[in-house]
């Protein structure tokens, strides 16, 4: 086999396949309806859990990395109650459709923004509307994401686990204070320690935290520092991001202006993944999933939020983004909190822009998931279909095989993304560039092709 | 003049792009579907054509992956601009 491959520019991960554009699956008001007529008919019988997304576009402050839909609490507090009221009637009109009949829940995911943000009564409220509309009687966890900042409050949370809130999670992204404050993300260390006291005192037991690696002014020390802070705190799961530079951003613009001394490169970006790897490792935190690494008293279990690109995702709240293995429904709400609020008003479902996926498409996303989970069955997987690719991967100690497994090599754990974009069809790596052209053409945001940070 | 398109590609690429400029890349290399480019690399390759060939702007519905895909393929697109630009 003559076919070399030698990644150099390591590529982020893949959570979402294939992917929505907005310039490319805008969703019209006039076929919405026929595009969710699928809601009519029961869900088929699926193997593949079913789980809820919840996303909380009010953060405090805006940290000026983040791609995501979010509003400054700030300015939109007249919104919250609209919004809170809108999203539980979201939630009703799903429970309306033959759909969930009878589907049972098994995780809830609050992501955002900062759900932990939303007052107590208003975190509550969505989650009652959730129990209520939808079987929730085996949901084995529910999540909720803050920053610092929002989880210091003991009390609350000592509210919300007894409103079945299991598991939380806080966006640490680094102890350098310097750095915190040039990403814009303004709790400082002192507050990230205050906070897991908070949860620790509130006996909440599961939580997790994220962290961000390959930002402007970092270096490998720094990673190993965090690496050695965070190993301190005893986290049970913990995410490593790349931060991504990309073109039109605030971020991009004081890169331009020189605000940072340093700039990373693909060298500097290897460096940091590999001292992220060997680190967690030497602190006895084994890498469970391409960007996870567990506390071995606490490694993933089923319904854990790690499987959630394995499962049927419904997501509520603007942005959103739904995927249904069961029906191919690929689509995502407004990114836009006024639009959603008022499409819902309206009786509508507030989408934005989607797609149907195929047969063949389900089966590139199954093996985006080899690299994602480390390694898959090759029953989970058409392996027949991907095994020149595969055993291209092979040749390279990019990945391996068994008599019944596909998996990664620990090369490959450093290029898990370039792994998924080599499994990419030509047709979405062209869907990809599209949107990314368009998307800087307009100066939009190239994650939900809106104004986020731009 | 494709030649000459053909050169500042492989060298766009290949310095740029994958970091190597020992990798061998052939007129007709699929760079795409070798994944010696990703989508991005394809964003940073188009504006870089733009820049150093003097195209105001690609067309977005000819961003495809046959437009792109090799550096021949890549060369007849930006010929076809500067084409049109003469006419």
């Amino acid at each position: 086999m003559n076919d070399t491959i030698d990644f150099k520019e390591k590529l982020t991960n893949f959570y979402r396949y294939p992917s929505i554009c907005l310039f490319q699956d805008g969703i019209k008001k006039d076929t919405q309806a026929e595009y969710m007529s699928f809601l009519d008919k029961p869900r088929i019988k699926t193997d593949r859990q079913q789980m809820v997304y919840i996303h909380i576009p009010f953060c405090s402050y805006l940290c000026n990395y983040c791609p995501f839909y979010k509003v400054p609490e700030r300015s939109h507090t007249a919104m919250i109650e609209p919004f809170v009221k809108a999203l539980v009637k979201e939630i009703e009109m799903y429970a309306e459709r033959g759909f969930f009949k009878g589907v049972k829940i098994t995780n809830i995911n609050w992501g955002g923004g900062t759900p932990m943000l939303l007052g107590t009564e208003h975190i509550i409220t969505i989650l009652d509307a959730l129990y209520k509309n939808l079987d929730c009687s085996e949901v084995g966890v529910v999540s909720i994401e803050g920053d610092a900042f929002s989880l210091q409050d003991k009390d609350k949370l000592k509210a919300l686990k007894a409103h079945g809130v299991t598991r939380t999670s806080m966006g640490i992204q680094t102890f350098n204070e310097r750095l915190r404050k040039k990403l814009g993300v303004l709790p400082d260390v002192t507050d990230v320690y205050k906070s897991v006291k908070a949860i620790e005192r509130a006996d909440f037991g599961e939580w997790g935290c994220d962290i961000l690696y390959n930002c402007p002014d970092q270096n490998v020390t720094e990673i190993r520092y965090n690496v050695d802070r965070i190993a301190e705190l005893s986290p049970w799961v913990i995410d490593a991001y790349d931060l991504n530079i990309s073109p039109n951003t605030k971020l991009q613009k004081m890169v331009d202006a020189g605000k940072f001394n340093t700039i990373p490169n693909n060298i500097s970006e290897i460096n940091m993944f590999q001292a992220l790897m060997e680190g967690f490792e030497g602190h006895g935190y084994p890498q469970t999933r391409s960007v996870n690494w567990n506390n071995p008293e606490h490694m993933p279990h089923e319904n854990g939020i790690l499987n959630v690109f394995n499962s049927d995702l419904i997501s509520f709240g603007p942005s959103g983004r739904t995927f249904l293995y069961s029906t191919g429904k690929n689509y995502r709400n407004h990114t836009n909190l006024e639009k959603y609020i008022e499409d819902i008003n309206n009786g509508l479902f507030p989408l934005e822009a989607g797609n149907d996926v195929t047969q063949t498409q389900l089966e590139e996303r199954d093996i985006m998931l080899v690299p994602y989970f480390l390694e898959r069955k090759k029953t989970d997987i058409n392996y027949s279909r991907f095994k020149e690719k595969i055993d291209i991967m092979a040749h390279n100690d990019y990945m391996y095989t068994t008599d019944d497994s596909v998996g990664i090599t620990e090369k490959g754990k450093m290029w898990a993304g370039n792994i998924q974009y080599f499994f990419h069809s030509d047709d979405e790596m062209g869907r990809m560039a599209k949107s990314m052209f368009k998307s800087i053409q307009e100066k939009k945001n190239l994650f939900n092709q809106d104004l986020m940070n731009v | 003049m494709k030649n000459e398109i053909i050169a500042a590609v492989k060298s766009f690429v290949s310095a740029k792009v994958v970091y190597n400029e020992t990798v061998k890349i052939e007129d007709n290399t699929e760079l795409w579907k070798t994944g010696l480019i990703d989508s991005m690399g394809v964003i940073r390759l188009i504006s870089h054509m733009q820049e150093v060939f003097e195209i105001e702007e690609f067309d977005y519905n000819d961003i495809t992956l046959d437009n792109f895909n090799t550096p021949n393929s890549i060369a007849d697109l930006v010929l076809k601009y500067k084409t049109q630009i003469k006419q």
